[in-house]
């Protein structure tokens, strides 16, 4: 559905991003990651045909962007960090207009329908006459969303889409976002993390204009810290459970923390490899119980934590 | 560029821009037929044509320059540019909807020459020169400040730049006077927006000075989408 190929972009003297590449299958809902100037935006506005690569090449539903540019962006819808509505028409003015704009063949009342039928979807009728100078913020991004949906496009990038809005606006939105994931291939940039790995089954994490990785979330923690880390929670023993434990095969550290009576260790070991079996052979011998033994759940903001570590070092 | 055009339109509207951009235009031409013929009791219309254009002129900054720099400023031009829309088409639009409310204000001049032929007599070719002259040059100068707005995304520097363009076209024939080469006088003339307009309210068609006028226009919307394709780039 969206081929990125060797996708570059300076901005003056400086390379904003540089030789990103991947592709986008139908259906999919992918999450852009990163820190602040990590490249996220300028890709988003570089598939959607906003601006044009430096080098490289987007191909959207197979169409070349470069060489059809209406054509490609009539598969997209492109919801920026701030929603691009005109503050002196009202919801019904705007969404007519972008109807105009997609050239839909609705005229009149037929028009009126379509625009009631999108207000409808996204609960906006009771605010249809309103001006938009006049909606809240988080209606106003709800009108922005709709006016993503005229047109059906194939394709919603959306770039930080709940920034600014309250907990209950934004758990309006990701049940919004659940809905249009059912019919749309879907790309999102955010940097609340738990709204990424709710909404999205990939992640393409950007780090200083350059793709450092790609994949579902619970692999890109393995990948991007190069190690697991399988959890024990263990009664007794004194200080030979750490000693047996970091003596297991493929465990490359073992921190413990007292927690009252018991111990949790972090055991932190190669990826792609189990240890559980032979953590429980290990403890076994000694004078303890092992009352939990689990891998550690992805955390994506130690990920992110990571990645802007990483990032502030250099 | 109809769905652009029609939201242009709804925007001068459904702002003061419109009507106060109407207000003052339609006093100054009052004011200057007022002045140049009922007052005098003339019945030369070139005379209040010629006293009104440079004060026109100066008020069509005030129509373009929130056309682009607006849409900068709000970053709505996000939304244009991403639709299926090509540049030229949102150009034009915006282009023809600054023109349809300047041509808005000028209709409503039409009725100074009913008063003069109820009072007197009018001469229809000199008339239709004068309200082609007018229509031309005010067309040639939108494009220039809907160009001027492109450049930026703040209305002020838009404005100043349509004003320091539009006085470089109107007065570029008073830099003859400092130019001993013949030839390239004889150029500067023939390319002189004030020449060209003077010989029209004179009731003189000459295709030459009306092409001059409709290159400009062009040009400039020219450079317009060149403007906006490049900040794609």
């Amino acid at each position: 559905m969206i081929r990125a190929t060797h996708l570059s972009k300076r901005y003056g003297g400086k390379m904003a991003l540089y030789n990103v590449n991947f592709s986008i299958g139908k259906g999919e809902v992918v999450g852009f990651l990163g820190p602040n100037g990590a490249g996220k935006s300028t890709t988003m506005n570089l598939l959607c045909g906003y601006l044009e690569p430096t080098w490289g090449k987007v191909e959207i539903a197979g169409v070349d962007m470069a060489l059809q540019p209406l054509e490609a962006r009539r598969h997209i819808g492109y919801l920026p960090e701030i929603p691009p509505l005109y503050m002196d028409m009202t919801v019904a003015e705007q969404l007519s207009f972008a109807c105009e704009l997609r050239r839909l063949p609705q005229r009149g009342g037929a028009l009126r329908d379509y625009v009631d039928s999108l207000c409808r979807r996204t609960e906006l009728l009771d605010v249809r006459d309103r001006l938009i100078r006049n909606l809240s913020k988080g209606y106003r991004q709800r009108v922005a969303v709709t006016q993503l949906l005229v047109g059906s496009p194939e394709i919603l990038i959306l770039d930080e889409p709940t920034v600014g809005l309250d907990p209950r606006q934004i758990r309006e939105f990701r049940d919004l976002l659940a809905q249009l994931a059912q019919e749309h291939t879907i790309i999102l940039s955010s940097h609340i993390l738990s709204e990424i790995r709710s909404s999205c089954s990939r992640i393409l994490v950007f780090n200083e204009g350059t793709l450092i990785a790609d994949g579902q979330p619970e692999r890109l923690q393995e990948e991007l810290s190069g190690r697991r880390v399988l959890l024990a929670e263990v009664r007794g023993g004194g200080e030979a459970v750490a000693q047996a434990l970091a003596a297991v095969s493929d465990v490359l550290s073992v921190e413990a923390e007292e927690d009252g009576e018991t111990r949790q260790f972090r055991i932190s070991h190669r990826p792609g490899t189990d240890v559980r079996g032979a953590v429980y052979e290990a403890l076994k011998p000694l004078p303890c119980t092992l009352l939990t033994l689990r891998s550690q759940e992805v955390s994506l903001e130690s990920l992110y934590l990571e990645i802007t570590r990483r990032n502030e070092e250099a | 560029m109809r769905a652009v055009y029609r939201k242009e339109m709804r925007q001068y509207f459904r702002s003061p821009v419109g009507y106060v951009f109407l207000a003052i235009f339609l006093f100054i031409n009052a004011f200057y037929f007022l002045l140049q013929n009922l007052l005098v009791r003339s019945g030369d219309i070139t005379d209040y044509f010629q006293a009104v254009v440079t004060l026109e002129m100066f008020l069509i900054p005030m129509l373009t320059m929130r056309s682009f720099a607006e849409e900068r400023k709000q970053r709505t031009d996000v939304f244009l540019l991403t639709m299926p829309v090509d540049e030229r088409s949102i150009v034009l639009g915006k282009f023809l909807a600054a023109e349809s409310v300047f041509l808005i204000g000028l209709g409503a001049t039409l009725v100074f020459p009913v008063i003069l032929a109820l009072c007197g007599s009018v001469q229809p070719l000199i008339t239709l020169g004068n309200y082609l002259g007018i229509i031309l040059l005010m067309s040639a100068f939108i494009a220039v400040g809907i160009f001027a707005s492109a450049l930026s995304e703040n209305q002020i520097v838009a404005a100043v730049l349509s004003y320091v363009m539009i006085f470089l076209l109107w007065y570029s024939y008073g830099l003859g006077s400092a130019v001993q080469n013949e030839l390239l006088l004889a150029l500067l003339n023939r390319v002189s927006v004030m020449q060209t307009y003077h010989e029209l309210v004179m009731g003189i068609l000459d295709p030459a000075g009306i092409l001059l006028y409709v290159v400009i226009a062009f040009v400039f919307l020219v450079l317009t989408t060149c403007t906006i394709q490049k900040k794609r780039g």
